[in-house]
């Protein structure tokens, strides 16, 4: 290891003007120790990681359906949650409908809904409340 | 009648002598003209157009009270000694104000109680989700190192090369932190040298790094749109800060007081068992003792120490350390994109240099220019912390191999 400069060779420390050695050396100790240092942290999280997605896989799993359960009392749930779902969708377009028309009642203009079709998202992947929300938060920056 | 007119001239010529406008036209008083001249620039900087105001003011105003001749609040006669050892009894006997708020800085208190409050502030959940954007973090140094190189090979001692690459970690404690340590001497350059061209060019990041990251990256590679994090437990959040103290404090005990502040402050955040004491760190305490450091590292900033050839290579070489840093990032995301096949924006790496959050709001920034919809700001704070822990980490190894 004569490339060691003698003091960092004998655990010393580096004093005064450098000569090439020296720089090098401690420029090539330096970004190892760093890259060195967060590759085990990089590890640590690696392994911490997927002993805890084992843990809360464990800790969701779904409970079996027990065998004897009736099909009877299912059905009602299933129909109660879709009723909810849809009133809540025709309540969200009864808001916007009356947002928009008190927007047109300032110019004396009518408006009415024909129909509420889903719109095909395409290569945005989040749905347009989600890409403003979005938008609020990093417009900022 | 001739006697009271001599007494009242004697009085007015004695007044003239003792006042500081004197100085000002004495020998060497133009430097100070200069210096305040400069404060002004700071302080218009920082109000006027934004620039790192928390810091930049308290900073600027420190440097017009120190160059204000005979006002005596910080005498550097106490502190630059040629030996290095500093007589405390002394400087307690012929202190001024901004001398004992200094001695936080000498003593290396403040960095680290500003990294406390910045554990408070910081979420590493997104690091914890994606640990390989420590990879980032770590190349980001890269400006730090080769820096080193460029001082050294410029003829600045081991002490001083380290104390300037430090400013490519682009984290003002952290450079106070390792000035304050090595350059204890009467040398040509001084904490405050470092601490000005800090912050100077942090404050620059958004004129700094967008035209190198439009430079090394492709369209294509700007408008990547990067996979959503996994959702980070709480468990997980709390072990982090004490597993990264652990390990970097055993791996390199020089960097303990940042990091082991750093996260002190994380844990005391994520356990949500501490709210008060939270709410203390990153608020009352973390202004309290910007203002110490912001208004003491600014007195260290007297005219003879800036208005020298030497401070002007501390400038040349901090805008080369940043550039560096930036670069390193960068040139390394790309090796990411093309290692997970074009899954990583390359743009994130720029965010790797510490300067939170600004870097990563530029990486968001120049990401978004591309394609509105893309928004990597989550996925820029992975390596902005991460060159938090980096930069640290650096500091610490700089520390240990030179004294």
């Amino acid at each position: 290891m004569s490339f060691l400069p003698i003091a960092l060779m004998e655990g010393e420390k580096i004093t005064g003007t450098m000569g090439g050695n020296t720089i090098a050396a401690i420029t090539i100790i330096g970004l190892a120790v760093v890259f060195a240092g967060l590759l085990i942290l990089i590890l640590y999280l690696y392994l911490s990681g997927a002993v805890f997605r084992r843990s809360n896989s464990a800790d969701h799993k779904p409970e079996p359906t027990p065998k004897a359960r009736p099909a009877a009392q299912v059905a009602p749930v299933k129909q109660v949650s879709k009723s909810a779902a849809a009133e809540d969708e025709s309540e969200v377009v009864a808001a916007i409908m009356a947002a928009i028309a008190a927007m047109g009642a300032a110019d004396g203009k009518t408006y009415r809904v024909r129909s509420v079709k889903p719109v095909h998202r395409g290569s945005m992947g989040r749905s347009a409340w989600a890409q403003a929300g979005l938008s609020d938060n990093t417009t900022p920056f | 009648m001739n006697e009271v007119m001599d007494i009242i001239s004697t009085t007015l010529s004695g007044l003239w002598n003792d006042s500081g406008i004197s100085a000002l036209f004495a020998d060497g008083g133009w430097k100070n003209l200069i210096m305040i001249g400069i404060s002004f620039v700071f302080m218009y900087l920082a109000i006027a157009k934004d620039f790192e105001p928390l810091l930049l003011l308290p900073i600027s105003f420190g440097m017009l009270l120190t160059n204000l001749p005979f006002a005596e609040m910080y005498h550097p006669e106490l502190w630059e000694l040629a030996d290095g050892h500093v007589d405390y009894g002394r400087v307690l006997q012929e202190c001024g104000l901004l001398d004992i708020l200094y001695m936080g800085v000498k003593l290396q208190i403040y960095p680290p109680l500003i990294f406390l409050g910045i554990g408070c502030m910081t979420d590493f959940s997104p690091l914890i989700a994606n640990p390989k954007s420590f990879l980032l973090g770590a190349a980001a140094q890269g400006g730090i190192f080769f820096t080193f190189v460029c001082a050294g090979l410029m003829g600045f001692t081991a002490a001083e090369a380290a104390s300037i690459a430090i400013i490519g970690g682009a984290d003002g404690p952290t450079a106070i932190y390792v000035s304050s340590k090595l350059l204890s001497g009467g040398g040509s350059i001084s904490t405050g040298n470092i601490a000005l061209a800090a912050y100077t060019y942090m404050a620059l990041v958004p004129l700094i790094q967008p035209p190198l990251m439009r430079l090394l990256t492709t369209k294509k590679e700007r408008a990547v749109k990067m996979k959503q994090l996994r959702e980070v437990s709480k468990t997980e959040k709390i072990i982090f800060p004490i597993a990264v103290t652990v390990i970097i404090s055993l791996l390199v005990p020089s960097a303990a007081p940042l990091v082991g502040m750093l996260m002190f402050g994380n844990l005391l955040k994520e356990t949500g068992v501490a709210s008060r004491l939270v709410d203390t760190a990153q608020n009352a305490l973390m202004n309290i003792v910007t203002i110490f450091l912001g208004i003491s590292v600014g007195a260290t900033t007297q005219a003879d120490k800036i208005i020298n050839t030497s401070f002007a290579g501390v400038m040349l070489l901090g805008v080369i350390a940043f550039s560096l840093g930036t670069i390193s990032g960068i040139l390394f995301g790309k090796i990411m994109y093309v290692a997970t096949k074009g899954k990583v924006n390359p743009l994130i790496g720029s965010a790797g240099v510490s300067a939170v959050p600004m870097a990563a709001r530029i990486s968001q920034k120049v990401g978004a220019e591309t394609d509105p919809t893309n928004f990597l700001l989550m996925h820029t704070m992975d390596p902005n912390v991460a060159g938090v822990i980096g930069s640290a980490v650096a500091a610490g190894v700089l520390l240990s191999v030179i004294a």
